[in-house]
């Protein structure tokens, strides 16, 4: 065990201690070009709860996050070593070592970005994409699913008249409450948020910020924020990226 | 202004308004040259009639035929094979691969005609005679082949142009989203690609339309009007090439200019359909 001034989540190989953990990392290190940008990070978070990442730009925050949905494997290079163990409805996998697909993966990890994304085509479409992508044909089912998910990310009233407009019309705060939606469209266990308000006026934040705390009910969300305020006010459990690695903050 | 933004402006200007009037001096002249045609009305029965110099018959319906099937097949040979390759380039490729073949496609859009031609004619005409079409080896297919493989490299570029001008956050909101490769391509690349994937297949088959001496080395030239792929054809271009040496009176002289105002409409025609869907689109 590593303590560093601050508590650090001890590294446990103990089953019965990880047994109530959502996700667990185990000596995580990831590496560009040979540079590392974190390392040793033993982490276990429990179910339905939300853990905030803080510390400052560059530190490789939003890495980390694409760590347990291996999205960065898209961008080129990188290293990650250790352990990632996420426990989904049907046990605990190692999304490392298991011959997971990535594509997957990522219907059972949802993510947000710090900038909505919204993909060049309707409301409707944007939400309906990920069942689209699973494979998902029946045309009736779809209109309700798509009015749960913006329901559940408080968007459905705003937008139910114009659901076939083109969804990049929306408003910033909008866009990211849509991205939201979509990211719930396969009810994924756990949800990366990648600062998801920092693009946003402080209505729309506050909206977000509601919503995130809805959210925890149905998964484990795992979030980067720069505003310590917002840390304070929704977060269960803070962590801080500072010295290459992740220290539990007070 | 300044005098010297003056100076520029006008010279920029000029060169522009200089290679527009060039094209539509083109135009008027070959109009001019063929005038006599088309005021006896022989060029519209032209594109119909055979080439029966001994009949006093010149009409050029065997080239049309032989250079839309020849172009249309090269089109169909090569399209899967660009749109793949630009595909695996641009999305499925590790990076040193997709410059490693990049700088490939880019050096093969810069190899002569004539040396496709001259590998052509020694490797895959005895080939096509031997094993597959009989014959003299020199036909349409052979030459569509040939062609597939010359307009493909304008196409790859133009197509991998056109992927990866996709943004890349709509790019990753898939990736996110648990989209695999071909899903990628099927609903986001291909969809938001589409100018650039029309304007790319419409240069392409200009090409195959234009090129001249793949079709006079490879497709056989004959005058006869083909039947099958197999049969050997003659290309509007490649008739110009052979005729233009003919007495500059005759009329077997002046029937080539129908050739010539041919293949000029049918590049309008070409241009028109890149300006509109590329229109169409962004409206």
């Amino acid at each position: 065990m590593v303590w560093n001034g601050c508590w650090r989540v001890a590294l446990c190989f103990d089953n019965d201690m990880a047994s109530a953990s959502k996700i667990i990392t185990r000596s995580l290190a990831f590496s560009y070009d040979k540079k590392t940008l974190f390392e040793s990070i033993d982490l276990e978070l429990p179910e339905h709860c939300i853990a905030a990442v803080t510390g400052p730009s560059g530190a490789g925050k939003s890495t980390f996050l694409t760590v347990f949905n291996r999205l960065w494997q898209e961008f080129g290079g990188g290293n990650v070593s250790g352990t990632v163990l996420l426990r989904f409805a049907d046990g605990l996998v190692d999304i490392y070592r298991e011959h997971l697909p990535a594509s997957e993966l990522r219907r059972r990890v949802g993510m947000v970005f710090q900038k909505p994304n919204p993909l060049p085509m309707s409301i409707h479409k944007n939400v309906a994409f990920p069942l689209r992508l699973a494979g998902h044909r029946k045309r009736g089912e779809m209109d309700h699913l798509v009015e749960k998910a913006l329901r559940k990310a408080h968007l459905f009233e705003e937008v139910k008249d114009r659901l076939r407009a083109d969804a990049r019309a929306l408003s910033g705060g909008q866009q990211q409450r849509l991205c939201i939606a979509r990211a719930l469209m396969l009810e994924p266990e756990i949800l990366l948020l990648d600062e998801p308000t920092s693009s946003l006026d402080a209505r729309s934040c506050g909206k977000i910020e509601e919503l995130l705390d809805d959210l925890k009910q149905s998964c484990t969300v795992l979030m980067v924020s720069h505003y310590q305020d917002q840390v304070r006010r929704v977060a269960d459990l803070v962590f801080e990226m500072t010295d290459q690695t992740l220290i539990r903050s007070a | 202004m300044s005098r010297e933004d003056l100076l520029q402006k006008t010279i920029l200007l000029c060169a522009t308004v200089g290679s527009g009037t060039l094209v539509v001096g083109i135009f008027l002249l070959m109009l001019h040259l063929g005038w006599p045609l088309l005021i006896s009305g022989q060029f519209f029965s032209l594109l119909l009639q055979e080439w029966r110099p001994a009949d006093n018959l010149y009409g050029i319906y065997p080239m049309l035929l032989g250079s839309t099937v020849i172009s249309l097949l090269a089109l169909l040979i090569g399209l899967p094979i660009s749109l793949g390759t630009a595909f695996a380039t641009t999305v499925v490729a590790p990076p040193w691969l997709r410059s490693a073949s990049l700088a490939l496609i880019r050096y093969m859009a810069g190899i002569p005609t004539v040396v496709y031609g001259f590998v052509a004619v020694f490797f895959l005409v005895p080939f096509m005679r031997e094993q597959i079409t009989g014959g003299s080896g020199l036909n349409i297919l052979s030459a569509a082949l040939v062609l597939a493989i010359l307009i493909a490299p304008t196409m790859v570029i133009f197509f991998v142009n056109g992927l990866s001008g996709v943004a890349k956050t709509y790019s990753l909101a898939v990736d996110a989203l648990g989209g695999t490769p071909v899903q990628k391509l099927l609903y986001l690349l291909l969809p938001q690609a589409w100018p650039a994937l029309t304007a790319g297949t419409v240069m392409g088959l200009g090409r195959a339309m234009g090129d001249t001496l793949i079709s006079l080395m490879v497709a056989g030239n004959s005058i006869a009007v083909p039947g099958a792929v197999t049969d050997s054809a003659r290309t509007l271009t490649a008739h110009i090439a052979l005729v233009i040496a003919a007495d500059f009176a005759g009329m077997e002289f002046m029937s080539i200019f129908s050739c010539g105002i041919v293949l000029y409409l049918f590049t309008v025609l070409f241009v028109s359909v890149i300006r509109l869907t590329s229109k169409t689109r962004n409206d």
